[in-house]
């Protein structure tokens, strides 16, 4: 298992926003996180990469305890996030961006050689589609780049693990199919990743496992068919039945 | 290492090379002109080494005269009382800015924005009521007159301010080159990282928290350090260095001239310097007048005089 969660409990005042959620993820798949708005999904996110500290229950990555670790020690240890509202670095190039991630995990005073560390960047890049915008600034793509140059950022720390937050939010179809292609091909290089996002259709194709929250809990987990035909997920989420398409 | 090659280093020294010509003549001009260059140099400096926290890191500071003050006391003192050379005191004072650049950036870490800037300048009043104040240290209000000039070397004399002068031009151009190249460095970008998204840097890996620590450090030794020739050249000094409306100039330079562009404050501080010296006689609006500058500069060119001379230069050469 590369991301054990146990018992995890996060609360913000008298708000559970997290209740005692569990999960394991194991190396090479993509793990799906879904549910209605307010269900705690984007908190748990913050209680595993470190930008909230959990008030119980524990964490480890790759049998490593990183239960209120920093999110920069995490990231330097494989473990690494996007944002459902991006954030690029608007004012520095889309290069410059990705060579943030490397300087920062590789090491700033001495790290990969400068050389080594541009061409890194330009692989990754070019993974992402986005080699023709090396030396754009940021703040001049449009949405669907944003949401790619979020990913490829995220990708320079060489990951392990990837956890992407509604990577396919607020995109039109065409920019989202581009998005997804890009986040298939982040799985086929061997990266693990956890994914919650909105769309349907876009997290019954990708996903191999599914954990559904509501309320802060895990109310459902399994696989797209198995969730796609829980009754308890129906009422909460689908609405109506929910068949996946081949 | 830090991601400086061999080409960033030439590609700027160039400019360096060509501001050097251009500025060793001016003590030909006569005294006035030179002491006013110096003044601009020594300003230039503080300026830039605030654009390091404001425009690269985007840490407002409003009291950024306080380090300047810290440098030119402790150099002063260390001068005065134990008669350490002021060759060696400057650096000490650079050094003192920077341990008071600790005492405020590490517990203002996790302030942003408005309550960064209220810090800072709460900061800078402590440090000047410390001057007012310690009495037995530093004279109080009165200031301190007689400070001893730089030791002369063999028989180069540097009360003479042609002397000084290529001093205060070598200081100046190394202490902004070494800053440039900073900014072009690794530091550079992850504090430009810093600047635009905290989170996002911490999640890639950014120890956030340990850079804006460096950018405190350093902007507050070079701020120190230009202090301390500051005290040595007019040879008195008194609590006035440290005001609040002494930050506010300086931050003026920093914004006007184009922060986030390091040179830009070197620009803001020679056509500040030079606004002071032609409106001498109405010197009690100064602070009328920069502030309208500020507004105007940030509602019409956010790039400050730096981004009107490059828009300049890009119609010229069309």
């Amino acid at each position: 298992m590369i991301l054990e969660v146990d018992k995890v409990v996060k609360r913000f005042g008298g708000l559970v926003a997290v209740d005692n959620v569990s999960f394991s993820v194991s190396e090479g798949e993509i793990f799906g996180i879904i549910g209605p708005n307010g269900a705690g999904k984007t908190t748990l996110f913050n209680v595993i990469t470190g930008f909230y500290k959990p008030d119980s229950g524990s964490i480890r990555f790759l049998g490593e305890d990183i239960t209120g670790m920093k999110p920069n020690k995490l990231a330097k240890l494989g473990l690494t996030r996007t944002w459902q509202i991006v954030k690029p670095f608007l004012g520095m190039s889309v290069l410059d961006n990705l060579l943030v991630s490397i300087y920062a995990t590789k090491g700033v005073i001495y790290g990969m050689s400068e050389g080594e560390a541009v061409r890194r960047a330009e692989e990754i890049l070019e993974f992402a589609g986005l080699l023709h915008r090396r030396d754009v600034l940021a703040e001049a793509l449009p949405h669907g780049e944003r949401k790619r140059l979020e990913i490829a950022r995220a990708l320079a720390t060489e990951p392990k693990l990837l956890m992407l937050d509604e990577p396919a939010g607020g995109l039109t179809p065409t920019e989202m199919d581009e998005v997804m292609e890009v986040v298939r091909k982040v799985r086929e290089s061997g990266v693990t990743v956890v994914i919650i996002e909105h769309n349907m259709r876009v997290i019954m194709n990708v996903c191999e496992r599914i954990m559904v929250l509501n309320f802060g809990r895990k109310i459902a987990e399994g696989s797209p068919e198995e969730i796609s035909r829980n009754e308890e997920v129906i009422k909460a989420y689908l609405g109506e039945r929910f068949h996946v398409r081949s | 290492m830090l991601g400086i090659t061999k080409d960033i280093v030439l590609r700027i020294a160039k400019y360096y090379l060509v501001a050097l010509i251009l500025l060793i003549p001016i003590p030909l001009a006569g005294d006035y002109i030179t002491h006013v260059t110096i003044l601009v140099m020594l300003y230039a400096v503080t300026a830039a080494s605030l654009d390091i926290l404001v425009g690269y890191t985007g840490r407002l500071s409003l009291g950024h005269a306080a380090f300047f003050a810290v440098g030119a006391y402790t150099s002063t003192l260390l001068a005065m009382n134990w008669g350490v050379s002021p060759w060696v005191g400057i650096f000490l004072g650079g050094l003192m800015a920077s341990v008071f650049g600790l005492i405020l950036g590490v517990p203002s870490l996790k302030l942003r924005g408005p309550y960064l800037a209220i810090s800072t300048l709460g900061f800078g009043i402590i440090v000047w009521l410390m001057l007012i104040n310690l009495d037995w240290l530093t004279r109080g209000p009165l200031g301190i007159p007689g400070i001893p000039p730089l030791p002369g070397i063999g028989p180069i004399d540097f009360r003479s301010k042609v002397a000084f002068y290529y001093v205060a031009l070598a200081f100046t151009l190394i202490s902004i080159f070494l800053l440039h190249l900073l900014t072009k460095s690794r530091i550079g970008k992850i504090l430009m990282s810093i600047r635009e998204d905290e989170d996002a840097a911490l999640s890639v890996g950014v120890d956030v928290p340990l850079f804006k620590v460096y950018a405190f450090l350093i902007a507050t030794f070079f701020a120190g350090i230009s202090g301390g020739l500051y005290a040595h050249y007019l040879r008195y000094i008194s609590p006035e260095i440290s005001t609040l409306g002494e930050s506010i100039y300086i931050l003026s330079m920093t914004i006007i001239g184009g922060f986030g562009t390091l040179i830009g404050p070197v620009m803001g501080a020679a056509v500040l310097s030079l606004l002071q010296e032609l409106l001498r006689s109405y010197l009690e609006y100064r602070y009328l007048i920069y502030g309208m500058l500020i507004i105007l500069v940030m509602k019409f060119f956010p790039s400050g005089i730096y981004g009107i001379v490059q828009f300049i230069l890009r119609k010229v050469r069309e």
